[in-house]
């Protein structure tokens, strides 16, 4: 066997592996309930039918999408705004503790989330923050916030500054000129960094399985679990979750693949 | 508004127009600093405070010094989750570097198919890991109509209830684990890949090197920095993973997937045991923070200079 | 190219003077540009010239209001700016990079200033500028392109139709034409005169090419160090150098500078060097420095006043030949014909083609000792042109 037909064959198997589950888990969810158990596995479901995803709507997963929607857009907003306008300050001023605000920054954007989300809980609890609609909003944009400075502030340092200088000679102040130059000179890396802020929202289970209990406040992934419980392993309308909340960040993604590659390349954005 | 952008570090200014200026800085800084000190440094101290008293289901029953301590390293149950995390954490970091370095290599000599096939790998990492970790349940599911069954029943083996094994469920883990991140892998070895100059294999190939001599020369040591920061990437995110854990097989069998991680969730969150559990969110984060340092200092000494999405 | 006879679209001259007075500029320790004083009067080309970080730059960017003075004041049209921010300044600015916006069009850049909100311009009346300062410029069929799709001289234009777009009180330009290759910055050196002459506005450029000086300005200032070496119109630094840097600096190559002593009856005496100087001089006697221009030697027979050494290199550049003689371990240059007929290691006489070409500066102090009269300005605004460096 030649090297190349040795790494077609290695690829294929990968794609296959890769691609294979997602199909599966696409395929039951349009199989008829007596089909999805049947041996040998069907691969392609006959005839197609959309009872699980209807099921599942009258479960109220509308409830659970809008909230996943609500919450991943609250922190896309947010952790925009307050990040590139920290991310902006970083760039062009110097400030007595900017240094060390920096550090502070890239440590809190390596710190993953979850291990400091049992001390979290306890605060939240002594506040009153657990279980309430701007519990999961707040977090995620903390969780994020760290990343959006980071790429945001290393966008502004490639942004050269006579690009501003001019503006405030063309008579802008320079708040103007920080709206009408740089936020559109930095528009990679606020689409980057509010694709992977809206993934991270999305995406997110443990945050919100462990500070919400409210059946209203439930997010996509929560109500998954939920659903494995309640229908006994029923696998069609539980792959018809998988796949309505896959296909938002799916899509997200895939349009927004070539600023997100830009985002992992500046070590912010993690695996 | 009279702030003067200069293109260097500002003098110290004195007149009073500047100060409003000199005030602007920390008013953009401040709302994501509080935040990031609101949710890190607060609750990284009151793990601490909270992992010296007793602390059960949010009642603080008062300070007991090294107590939760002295019982989380006399506890075999700890040594065991620990020696389950290195295995785990060490075997999808193998798996998954491996895996991201020959998808890298290979998607490297292809061109615009190579750009359609990462963006298909990548899909895994767009997911929700508790989602991933439930599509895979499925596929696993050791009765008929699971996807894996049917396959051992084409070749002719009966069904294995791979989640249900003391080596399967741990393999498993490892396995979903590298679907879900050896692509994120590799795109940052193969923009590694991509800054290697042409003309090193050309006159490596003129002095009469050979493919493999090639890639042994020239290919690993040059991407050394890359593969350094996907380890190093990685081996935190594996280190700290639960949600694909607690989709997939729940700690089981027999405490045989309890990674630390998942000691933390199951102590500190199902069993609201909040001293002992902080006192393991401790543990974690002292790891976690060595494991940061090693980071920064590859962050520092090799990440080649680059820009964030330098368009046009 | 640039002939365009409607000038509607500018309809009062607003060019105003600039004023510096003990203007400063510390970077901690360094003093990048020491106690400026400066006048420019409304409608002045004033080229600052110097080698790079002699505080030209740094001084320009203090007129804008883009560097803060350390200290010292800045007046434009007879209004202290020291403390005014640049949008309120009144000026336009073409960068040496250009500083176009990525994000906008040709037409959107060109039209920016106008577009400010302090600005207030009717929508019809930036139509009209953009399109009268495109005509101008010939970017007619590219007002829909990006800065991107540009060459580096299309580029060059977008920066100058944005500066002058509006009629402001003064136009500042830092090295606009570094960034460009030679041909095109022939041609645009050439365009920024003409603009210059039909905008009859007050210009602050800055350069190290000393040819651009030379050709653009009524009034060069000559820095290094932070501080001013000479302020006159190009012809009188050219001839009559303030000092031996300036006298080093201008000319390609510069001035040959040679220490000596001079003794009495103008005749200035060193190791191979016998030269009657030229008058006016004061009457002094004693070590000091010779200073005579390339073109102005020619070789001469044997036993000659002059300039006796031997010959090191001759470089042929075509329709002159450089000459490059060794004098008491120090070569001295003269420009002759391209024909020169001796050869490296030969034993030459230079002798000076006129002793009033001649200038003897301070051995110490390195200023100049002769005493000549200031060169008349040249161009058509002579009677506004009063300098006080």
């Amino acid at each position: 066997m030649t090297r190349r037909t040795l790494f077609t064959t290695l690829l294929g198997l990968v794609l296959a592996l890769v691609v294979g589950p997602l199909v599966w888990s696409l395929a039951t969810s349009l199989k008829p309930s007596g089909q999805i158990l049947s041996a040998p596995p069907a691969l392609l479901p006959d005839p197609a039918t959309l009872d699980h995803y209807a099921r599942l709507g009258r479960e109220g997963v509308g409830r659970n999408l809008l909230n996943s929607v609500v919450n991943s857009l609250a922190t896309v907003l947010l952790a925009l705004v307050g990040g590139a306008a920290a991310g902006y300050a970083m760039s062009r001023f110097r400030f007595r503790g900017s240094r060390f605000l920096l550090v502070f920054f890239i440590a809190a954007m390596t710190i993953p989330a979850y291990s400091l989300l049992l001390p979290t809980q306890l605060l939240f609890d002594r506040i009153g923050l657990l279980d309430s609609a701007v519990t999961l909003p707040l977090l995620y944009v903390a969780h994020v916030i760290p990343m959006v400075v980071w790429v945001t502030k290393t966008q502004f340092d490639a942004l050269p500054i006579e690009l501003e200088q001019a503006a405030t000679v063309d008579g802008y102040s320079r708040w103007e000129a920080a709206r009408k130059i740089v936020i559109p000179g930095a528009k990679p890396a606020l689409i980057a960094a509010g694709a992977y802020a809206f993934l991270v929202a999305w995406n997110d289970y443990i945050t919100a399985a462990t500070m919400t209990s409210s059946p209203a406040l439930r997010t996509m992934p929560v109500a998954l679990t939920f659903f494995q419980g309640f229908h006994g392993r029923e696998w069609g309308p539980l792959m018809a979750g998988v796949v309505i909340a896959t296909i938002p960040p799916v899509v997200l993604f895939i349009v927004f693949r070539r600023y997100l590659v830009g985002g992992f390349l500046s070590g912010a954005i993690k695996g | 508004m009279s702030a003067v952008l200069e293109g260097r570090p500002a003098q110290p200014e004195s007149p009073a127009p500047r100060r409003r200026a000199a005030r602007a800085p920390y008013l953009l800084v401040g709302p994501a600093a509080l935040l990031i000190i609101a949710t890190n440094l607060i609750p990284g101290l009151a793990a601490f405070y909270t992992s010296l008293r007793d602390m059960v289901f949010f009642h603080d029953r008062g300070f007991v010094g090294m107590d939760n301590y002295a019982e989380l390293f006399g506890n075999p149950a700890t040594w065991k989750a620990v020696g389950v995390s290195l295995q785990f954490t060490f075997a999808a970091l193998v798996l998954g570097v491996l895996a991201a370095l020959v998808t890298a290599l290979v998607i490297n000599r292809m061109g615009g198919t190579g750009r359609l096939i990462m963006t298909l790998f990548l899909i895994p990492w767009a997911m929700s890991p508790l989602v991933v970790a439930i599509l895979w349940k499925w596929i696993l599911a050791p009765f008929e109509g699971g996807l894996l069954v049917g396959i051992l029943q084409f070749v002719g083996l009966g069904p294995v209830a791979l989640l249900s094994d003391d080596l399967g469920a741990p393999a498993a883990l490892v396995g979903v684990a590298v679907w879900r991140t050896f692509a994120f892998g590799a795109i940052l070895l193969l923009a590694g890949l991509a800054q290697i100059p042409a003309d090193l294999y050309r006159a490596a190939s003129v002095d009469g090197h050979s493919a493999w001599e090639q890639f042994r020369r020239i290919t690993l040591p040059l991407l050394k920095p890359s593969i350094l920061i996907v380890v190093a990437t990685l081996t935190i995110s594996y280190f700290n993973e639960v949600q694909v854990i607690i989709g997939l097989t729940e700690g089981g069998p027999i405490k045989g997937t309890t990674t630390l991680s998942y000691l933390l969730y199951e102590i500190g969150f199902e069993e609201s045991n909040q001293s002992y559990g902080n006192a393991i969110a401790v543990l974690m984060f002292v790891i976690n923070m060595l494991l940061i340092l090693a980071y920064v200092r590859i962050l520092g000494m090799d990440r080649p200079k680059r820009r964030v999405g330098a368009g046009r | 190219m640039m002939t365009v006879t409607d000038r509607s679209a500018y309809p009062t001259n607003r060019a105003a003077g600039i004023k510096l007075s003990k203007l400063t500029k510390k970077f901690g320790d360094v003093v990048a540009v020491d106690a400026l004083d400066l006048r420019i009067e409304a409608g002045q080309f004033v080229t600052l010239l110097g080698p790079s970080g002699c505080g030209k730059s740094t001084s320009l960017h203090m007129i804008a209001g883009l560097e803060r003075a350390t200290s010292g004041t800045i007046e434009i049209g007879g209004r202290l700016v020291s403390e005014v921010p640049p949008q309120d300044r009144d000026i336009a600015m073409v960068f040496q990079s250009y500083a176009l916006y990525p994000h906008y069009t040709v037409w959107e850049n060109i039209a920016f200033p106008l577009r400010a909100k302090r600005r207030r311009t009717s929508k019809a009346e930036v139509e009209e500028r953009v399109r009268y300062a495109s005509s101008v410029l010939g970017l007619d069929g590219l007002l829909d392109r990006y800065p991107r799709e540009l060459s580096g001289g299309q580029r060059q234009r977008v920066a100058l139709g944005r500066a002058t777009v509006r009629q402001p009180a003064a136009f500042l330009l830092d090295e606009p034409l570094s960034n460009l290759d030679v041909q095109l910055r022939l041609e645009m050196r050439s365009e920024l005169k003409d603009l210059h002459e039909r905008l009859a506005a007050t210009m602050v450029y800055v350069t190290h090419d000393q040819a651009e000086a030379m050709v653009l300005s009524d009034l060069v200032v000559v820095m290094n160090g932070g501080v001013v070496q000479q302020a006159g119109t190009p012809l009188d630094c050219y001839n009559n150098p303030a000092n031996t840097f300036v006298a080093g600096f201008l000319g390609e190559p510069g001035m040959n500078l040679l220490p000596g002593r001079l003794e009495r009856e103008r005749l200035f005496v060193a190791d191979g060097v016998r030269v009657r100087v030229g008058e006016p001089l004061p009457s002094v006697v004693g070590r000091a420095v010779l200073g005579v221009r390339p073109e102005n030697l020619a070789l001469g027979a044997a036993g000659d006043d002059g300039i006796t050494g031997t010959v090191r290199s001759v470089e042929l550049l075509g329709s002159r030949s450089l000459l490059k003689v060794v004098v008491d371990g120090q070569t001295v240059t003269a420009s002759v014909p391209p024909v020169v007929g001796v050869g490296p290691g030969e034993e030459v006489t230079l002798r000076v083609t006129d002793s009033a070409h001649t200038r003897v500066f301070d051995a110490d102090t390195g200023s100049s000792l002769t005493v000549s009269p200031p060169a008349p300005l040249p161009g058509r605004h002579d009677t506004l042109h009063r300098v006080t460096p």
